[in-house]
């Protein structure tokens, strides 16, 4: 049996963590069902011209997005809740699993779990709703000469739908742009998830804080988010992208969340040995 | 256990910190290389030999070509049509056809590099119409000189507003070819005659849409041909000179 990783230890603490969070996770997805139920209501019966545009493809993808980006932080804050209560706390880092264990499942649990359990139900109760705005759709109309509007109510499914009509170019790009949130995504989660184990007192306000500080910092000495190659919109027509900015951009924006993810655990190896 | 390891998150976390500072400040400058090269290779200047023509239609391909801030300027001087498009989203071309001056706006793909978007059409003040469509906003403004010039200024969608400040000629029609009312949250289509208008002849058709006048200058002739869903707003003098229609 390693020290480092061991496959039936592991699957044990993961046993051990489902046991004992299983009803939290269950009240989180409920708490969100709701809201998501109550947004789509107030959606439909406020839209008395029967557009819909909330349930066409370009709102679908912000209202994802931003669902996602909330409840993850929110998520990712509360896994290591019980590391307050030093009684807790104790029983926790004094399970029989190493501390890469104890971190892999973090990572499993909040950076790859929750994002996809979050889509599935996007998807199980959106989809309904998408279709029944499209049913339900009414164009306006519009004089001989305007241009043709055409709305858009194709289901958006995170890296898996793809708008038939666009080039290979601009689908690359929107590639891009969906991998580029999923990097923020997790880059924001270890921040998060590593503050609340660095911090024993009010660890979630003392996050918000550093965070609101550091962006002070940056707005102070002018540090601008720089997205490279996650940017651009079509890069290979006037300006095309060198390999220096391809490796910049994923230096970048790939070393943050690997960096975070490893503090978060170098905090947990800290917390374990005080 | 080492202090120092035992602060080895934090360092490691202020190091995430400097790593992302300092590759973001390296994007950006290689961001500014990138839109130098990009400026020097778009074509700014255009100009087309119009001749007698008198009508002009400004296009926009699409619905999701970005036309915000285009101004048109009539110069007393000019003897041909300019633009100066200095947005590297915009692509422009213009055709002659059938009499009429086409001059068709199109997305570039190219990176969205914050700037300001200058685009401008210069016009002699030899042509009588100038339609717009799919434009979302317009600033209009300048000279027609001659004592009869005659101006026609329209419409095609439900989508133009056209803003007119500085505008001085002897007859201005305003004409909208916009058959349903819309709800917009951030624009409304129609005509805006701002400060600086000097008219002496104002007719408008339209059917839907908004009409705005706040310029000093009251016209001697107001004829409005309007529907019944047009809102109409402007001081007391100019809505005492109107004259009301609707022939829809």
């Amino acid at each position: 049996m390693s020290n480092f990783f061991d496959s039936t230890r592991f699957a044990r603490l993961w046993r051990a963590h489902w046991a004992e969070s299983w009803r939290d996770y269950a009240w989180f997805a409920g708490i969100m069902v709701m809201v998501n139920l109550i947004i789509i209501l107030i959606s439909f019966s406020t839209d008395t011209e029967h557009t819909f545009s909330m349930f066409q493809r370009s709102v679908q993808i912000n209202w994802y997005a931003v669902g996602l980006f909330v409840s993850a932080m929110v998520f990712a804050g509360r896994y290591f809740k019980h590391m307050v209560n030093p009684g807790a706390s104790l029983i926790t880092l004094m399970r029989p699993a190493s501390i890469f264990e104890k971190w892999l499942l973090a990572f499993v649990v909040i950076s790859i779990l929750f994002p996809l359990v979050y889509t599935l139900g996007y998807v199980l109760m959106n989809y309904p709703a998408v279709q029944l705005a499209k049913a339900s759709y009414i164009a306006p109309p519009l004089c001989d000469s305007c241009p043709p509007f055409a709305p858009d109510f194709g289901f958006y499914i995170p890296f898996i739908t793809v708008e038939m009509e666009k080039t290979s170019a601009e689908v690359l790009r929107f590639f891009k742009m969906q991998l580029f949130y999923v990097l923020l995504l997790s880059a924001g989660q270890a921040v998060i998830a590593g503050g609340t184990v660095f911090f024993k007192r009010s660890p979630v306000l003392k996050t918000v804080l550093i965070l609101f500080l550091l962006s002070i910092l940056m707005a102070w000495i002018g540090c601008v988010p720089q997205l490279g190659i996650f940017a651009s919109l079509n890069d290979d027509v006037l300006v095309p992208q060198g390999v220096a900015e391809y490796g910049l951009s994923i230096g970048l924006w790939l070393g943050l969340p690997v960096m975070l993810w490893t503090a978060l655990f170098l905090h947990l190896k800290e917390r374990e040995v005080a | 256990m080492k202090p120092q390891f035992s602060k080895a998150g934090v360092w490691l976390f202020l190091a995430a910190v400097v790593w992302y500072v300092a590759g973001n400040f390296a994007l950006e400058s290689m961001n500014k290389n990138n839109l130098a090269l990009a400026k020097s290779l778009h074509q700014t200047e255009h100009h087309f030999d119009i001749g007698k023509l008198e009508s002009v239609v400004i296009r926009a391909q699409n619905n999701n070509v970005w036309t915000g801030g285009i101004k048109v300027v009539f110069d007393p001087n000019a003897t041909q049509a300019s633009i100066n498009n200095e947005n590297l989203r915009l692509s422009v071309n213009g055709k002659m056809l059938d009499g009429v001056l086409n001059i068709s706006l199109d997305n570039i793909e190219t990176r969205q590099y914050r700037q300001t978007s200058e685009f401008t059409v210069l016009l002699p003040p030899t042509l009588k119409k100038v339609k717009f469509s799919g434009i979302d906003s317009v600033t209009l403004s300048g000279s027609l000189p001659a004592s009869d010039a005659e101006l026609n200024l329209e419409i095609t969608d439900c989508r133009s507003t056209v803003n007119m400040g500085n505008l001085i000629v002897n007859h201005l029609k305003l004409t909208s070819a916009c058959q349903t009312k819309l709800k917009k949250h951030w624009n409304e289509e129609g005509f805006v005659l701002g400060d600086g208008v000097q008219i002496n002849q104002l007719d408008v058709s339209m059917q839907f849409g908004m009409l705005k006048f706040s310029s000093a200058a009251i016209p001697k002739q107001i004829q409005l041909n309007i529907g019944d869903e047009v809102v109409v707003t402007g001081q007391r003098e100019f809505l005492k000179s109107v004259h009301f229609s609707n022939k829809f």
